[in-house]
């Protein structure tokens, strides 16, 4: 429904956007070229957690109870593991501007609404990718998504879904930001995130904070580490040809 | 002679350069007017009518917004909640012609004011000034309203009103006050309260076209979600009908008080 009558009607004459280059908001920034890798490396590590772990936010379910359940949860936990593993981190490098295509896989997001909370808590996608909705429970849950750039936020869409099997398709236009924000105004504690980017170079950890990145173009890299509520820190590094880069990442909060 | 042109070439590659770089260190580009004269002059008028609230660049945070509960738009953003197009589309030119001209005023405070003094030509320029700020460079398609029935059933309404759960938000009476209404966030994270559908006018317009285009596309910037395709559209017809009857009863006893 949605995605069927997402068609625009082009407003600016084609020689006025040119002019400028030939960006339009659609196309932002250059397109990224997929193709072979001659010579990738390879990103493997863990992402650890070290340092005080910050207060806990927590929040009351206060109606639905008979699907919600009841009692405090935190809307967005930290989990860490063994040895301070950091789960639902990301691991991406910022800039790439060819290299390997995506794999299917990564390019098929899905969000699930059960027992009103949201599953995954944070996945990785490309920009522009068609999100998969599903809601599970009995009862209205709106999915609510924003992108964000800096510290504002903006709504990419907001959509109803009162029962329940319900799926729709909407698209991820993230225009100059990364991290999409996913909540439901009906139920506040329910919490999301998806870490959208222009290529494959990008992994969520898993719960032993475990990421692996392949075929990646040798050369030097800024890489980011991200996380829903410790955000965001960036270092260099450096690839040679055909090299396994075994990384050992922290963040703090 | 060679010199000076070689000079000119040189000049020109760096200019270019410039631009490239700068354009993708912002990573987007700035919308370009098809009549530059009507955004000049649009942009006479923003800064006199507008920059008050929505700043001198557009980004809502001119000196008269922290007298406002909800904060003058970010224009720059893109987001607005006016829109007889999809969620998480642009509106159509005509829908930010419609907002300038009747302004924002709902139960959750009379805010943006109306400029239907403003001349037509002058609206219009104005609605460049925002597509600009928006890097609004497409217009959204509009949904199409079906017609509306002539039969009228209420009850229906009704039903559709408690299926669709609205009550979650506006209450089971119309009045805003749903169990979620207590906690709604708008896109600057600031409080935001489900509208009373009984009383207070409507942001977008009473016309029954305009009520069924509201909760069909959503409010976006708002927790008001879209509900294309939850329902029928004579369901659809039927809620409007239901919500358009709520205000008249509410308003009806509200002068029998008087
Ligand atoms: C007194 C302050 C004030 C002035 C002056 C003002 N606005 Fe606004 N404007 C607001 C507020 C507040 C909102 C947000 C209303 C809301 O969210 O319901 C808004 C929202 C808007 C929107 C978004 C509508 C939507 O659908 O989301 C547009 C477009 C806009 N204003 C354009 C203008 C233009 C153009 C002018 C000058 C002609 C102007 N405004 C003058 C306060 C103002
Ligand atoms: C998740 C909470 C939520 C749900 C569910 C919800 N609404 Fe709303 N609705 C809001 C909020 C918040 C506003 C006020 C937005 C604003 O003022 O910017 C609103 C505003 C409105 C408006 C006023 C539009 C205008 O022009 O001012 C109408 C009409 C409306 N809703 C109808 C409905 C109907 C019908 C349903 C069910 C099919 C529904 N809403 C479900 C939160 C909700």
């Amino acid at each position: 429904m949605i995605k069927s009558i997402s068609r625009r009607r082009a407003l600016v004459a084609g020689g006025a956007t040119l002019a400028l280059g030939g960006i339009g908001w659609s196309q932002i920034g250059r397109a990224y070229a997929q193709g072979d890798v001659k010579d990738g490396g390879r990103l493997k590590g863990v992402l650890r957690f070290t340092g005080a772990a910050p207060a806990e936010d927590s929040v009351s379910i206060s109606k639905d109870s008979h699907i919600c359940g009841v009692g405090e949860v935190n809307p967005n936990p930290l989990t860490i593991g063994a040895d301070g593993a950091l789960k639902d981190g990301v691991v991406a490098l910022r800039k790439v501007e060819a290299g390997k295509p995506w794999p299917a896989a990564m390019t098929q997001p899905k969000i699930d609404q059960k027992r009103c909370l949201f599953e995954p808590f944070v996945q990785v996608a490309p920009k522009g990718a068609e999100l998969t909705i599903v809601n599970h429970d009995p009862l209205l849950h709106n999915i609510h998504t924003y992108e964000q750039i800096g510290r504002a936020r903006r709504t990419l869409f907001n959509i109803a879904q009162p029962m329940a099997g319900q799926t729709d398709i909407a698209p991820l236009k993230v225009r100059r930001g990364f991290v999409v924000e996913i909540d439901c105004d009906a139920h506040n504690w329910m919490s999301a995130w998806i870490y959208t980017a222009d290529h494959p170079y990008v992994a969520a950890t898993d719960a032993d904070g475990l990421f692996d990145i392949t075929d990646v173009p040798p050369g030097n890299h800024e890489l980011v580490m991200w996380h829903p509520i410790l955000g965001e820190v960036t270092r260099e590094i450096t690839l040679a040809a055909g090299e396994t880069l075994d990384l050992s990442l922290d963040m703090k909060a | 002679m060679k010199l000076a042109s070689l000079l000119f070439t040189g000049l020109a590659l760096i200019f270019a350069a410039l631009v490239q770089f700068a354009l993708t260190k912002h990573a987007v580009a700035q919308y370009v007017s098809p009549d530059p004269q009507a955004l000049a002059h649009g942009q006479e008028l923003y800064a006199r009518e507008c920059s008050a609230c929505h700043g001198a660049e557009g980004e809502g945070d001119g000196p008269g917004a922290k007298y406002l509960s909800q904060r003058p738009r970010n224009l720059t953003l893109g987001v607005f909640k006016i829109r007889s197009t999809p969620t998480g589309e642009f509106p159509t030119a005509q829908d930010l012609f419609d907002s300038i001209t009747h302004g924002l005023a709902g139960s959750n405070g009379a805010q943006m004011p109306s400029f239907a003094s403003l001349s037509e030509a002058d609206r219009w320029a104005l609605v460049e000034v925002v597509r600009t700020f928006a890097w609004m460079d497409k217009e959204g398609a509009p949904v199409t309203v079906p017609p509306r029935p002539e039969t009228v059933n209420l009850e229906l309404g009704r039903q559709v009103y408690e299926r669709l759960q609205c009550a979650a938000c506006h209450g089971d009476e119309g009045d805003g006050d749903g169990a979620s209404s207590l906690t709604l966030k708008d896109d600057d994270r600031r409080r935001i309260f489900a509208a009373s559908l009984v009383s207070g006018s409507y942001k977008g317009g009473d016309a029954p076209e305009e009520v069924w285009t509201r909760f069909y596309t959503g409010l976006d910037g708002s927790p008001m979600p879209s509900y294309a395709g939850r329902a029928s559209h004579e369901e659809l017809w039927a809620l409007t009908e239901y919500l358009l009857t709520l205000r008249a009863e509410a308003g009806a006893s509200q002068e029998e008080k008087q």
